[in-house]
């Protein structure tokens, strides 16, 4: 076996041995990485859920332009160009003739007074079903379009304009409001999380300050002390990341198992999206590393 | 014969302006045996941190088997202290590693293999009496045995120089005769050794050099053990 083969055997199994050789500081590490991964974890949960809120929220914009009754299919049509034309944010641009709009409102009325009712007395025109892309639009954006689409009933053809700017407006409140709070709760979370493991690695090196003074004084390099500690570090990091998993994940159960008890709510529900194991893991194994980095580094500065 | 240690006009001031030495001067030949006396305070502990670099001087000149200690860089310093065995009054024992553990360590240091440290260990364990307890932890052990341990870490490499401050301090005189027996034993096996005490009956029981200080200057070396009895 070459030398630097055998060294890095020797430091993988003093690293493991270091672990056993000190269950109650290893079983604190995880605990304080898995408690910092598991915080991290809702956070990252519940801006991707706030992200994804937004989306469904504003996925489901769209203007509704009313067109004269009288006007020619040439004439909606050119309308269509225009508008396409102005607004590269707009989905699709669908057009909906008086007939559909009095079948669309006949839908809409009860069973018993359609029947009684005259055709001719149910309100119709054409009108135009604008679909908008939020994702492409910044908010200066968005309030140029509702200006726009507030001066288009002016336009020949045009009756009158729908369109939810409210909605628009909650939508662009929710992401800046989820992007504020978020951005702040993440740095609280994640400074705390840090703060958190680089204090507990600290004590845990000053737990062992005597062990690696005997190991400086009996010729180790700095290396040789560092390595092992951060394969402890490591494997921390992992076991925490697979704890810090299992947590959320038993967490998600039970909350779904209480909904569909107590509420008969039958959702597909999952908090946990694929590949978010891996994250945990590598999250873990990054805090790990990052901790005992830390923690190390300062203590052989001071030492000679 | 050459010089394994010399102190050349050291002095050595902490910060706040204590004086721990003040142009000490001394040297050890290779393979002998020198006692550094002194009362609490004169600076015995200040020359075995300045030889292990765990101190820089603030004047004069350290050697250590040839080498500048003061002009070591600190990635030099580990293998200044690979050729000095270290004993301790506090034995400085890992607590969460066996005593087979304790003594391999100065060896997985030196990259040796795993069956080269096997067989070291095995032949030190049973040379200090300590094989029955390999597998035992420090606090498991008397003062008398955990010296024992320190002083088969200090030899498992066979360095060139053994120091050990205050060797005996935490042990009954039985045992610290047991303790320097060891360390005579060594020296007669050629290892240097130099050793800080401030038990003048102890030191008496052997024939060696022995350096006095006061306020961290030599006052005197004389040779101990010239009227006594010699260890048995």
């Amino acid at each position: 076996m070459s030398r630097n083969l055998r060294a890095a055997v020797y430091f993988l199994r003093q690293g493991l041995a270091n672990l056993g050789r000190h269950p109650l500081y290893a079983s604190v590490g995880v605990l304080t990485l898995a408690v910092s991964l598991i915080l991290v974890g809702f956070l990252g949960l519940f801006m991707w859920k706030a992200t994804d809120l937004v989306d469904r929220l504003s996925g489901g914009l769209q203007l509704t332009v009313y067109l004269d009754p009288d006007i020619s299919r040439g004439g909606a049509d050119e309308l269509v160009k225009v508008i396409r034309e102005q607004w590269s944010e707009i989905k699709e641009v669908t057009f909906h003739s008086s007939l559909e709009d009095q079948t669309r409102n006949m839908e809409l009325l009860p069973k018993e007074l359609v029947e009684e009712l005259d055709p001719e007395l149910i309100p119709a025109q054409p009108y135009l079903e604008v679909g908008l892309d939020i994702e492409l639009l910044d908010e200066a954006r968005a309030t140029q379009l509702v200006e726009w689409f507030g001066s288009l009933d002016r336009v020949q053809g045009v009756d009158e304009v729908l369109f939810g700017s409210e909605k628009i407006s909650v939508a662009f409140s929710l992401l800046r409001g989820a992007q504020n709070i978020g951005l702040f709760v993440s740095l609280v979370i994640v400074l705390a999380a840090l703060f958190f493991v680089i204090t507990t690695t600290r004590l845990i090196v000053e737990g062992r300050k005597k062990e690696i003074e005997i190991l400086l004084l009996v010729g180790a390099t700095r290396n040789f002390i560092r390595i092992p500690h951060y394969i402890e570090g490591f494997v921390q990091g992992g076991l925490a990341g697979m704890l810090a998993f299992l947590v959320v994940w038993f967490m998600q159960r039970q909350l779904l198992s209480s909904l569909r008890t107590e509420s008969l709510l039958l959702v597909p529900i999952n908090l946990l999206p694929s590949g978010m194991v891996a994250w945990f893991l590598l999250g873990g194994v990054l805090l790990g590393l990052l901790g005992s980095g830390l923690g190390m580094v300062r203590y052989l500065r001071l030492s000679r | 014969m050459g010089q394994m240690v010399v102190f050349n006009d050291v002095t050595k001031r902490y910060p706040g302006g204590i004086l721990a030495l003040d142009g000490l001067s001394f040297d050890l030949e290779e393979g002998e045996f020198l006692f550094i006396t002194g009362p609490s305070g004169a600076g015995k502990s200040t020359i075995m941190k300045l030889l292990l670099a765990m101190e820089k001087p603030t004047d004069g000149q350290i050697l250590v088997a040839r080498r500048n200690v003061r002009a070591l860089r600190d990635g030099s310093i580990p293998f200044l202290r690979r050729n000095i065995g270290i004993i301790f009054q506090d034995f400085r024992l890992i607590e969460s590693r066996t005593v087979f553990e304790n003594v391999a360590i100065t060896l997985e240091v030196l990259g040796l293999t795993r069956k080269e440290i096997r067989s070291r260990v095995g032949q030190v364990l049973e040379l200090l009496g300590l094989a029955h307890l390999a597998h035992h932890f420090p606090p498991m052990l008397s003062g008398g045995e955990q010296q024992r341990v320190a002083i088969a870490r200090a030899v498992a490499n066979d360095p060139p120089l053994i120091v050990a401050d205050e060797p005996t301090g935490s042990l009954d005189p039985a045992l610290s005769v047991d303790v320097m027996n060891l360390l005579t034993e060594m020296n007669r096996k050629g290892v240097t050794v130099l050793v800080a005490t401030h038990d003048a009956a102890l030191m008496n029981r052997y024939r060696a050099r022995c350096v006095r200080l006061e306020k961290g200057r030599n006052v005197g070396e004389s040779i101990t053990g010239e009227e006594s009895v010699q260890e048995s």
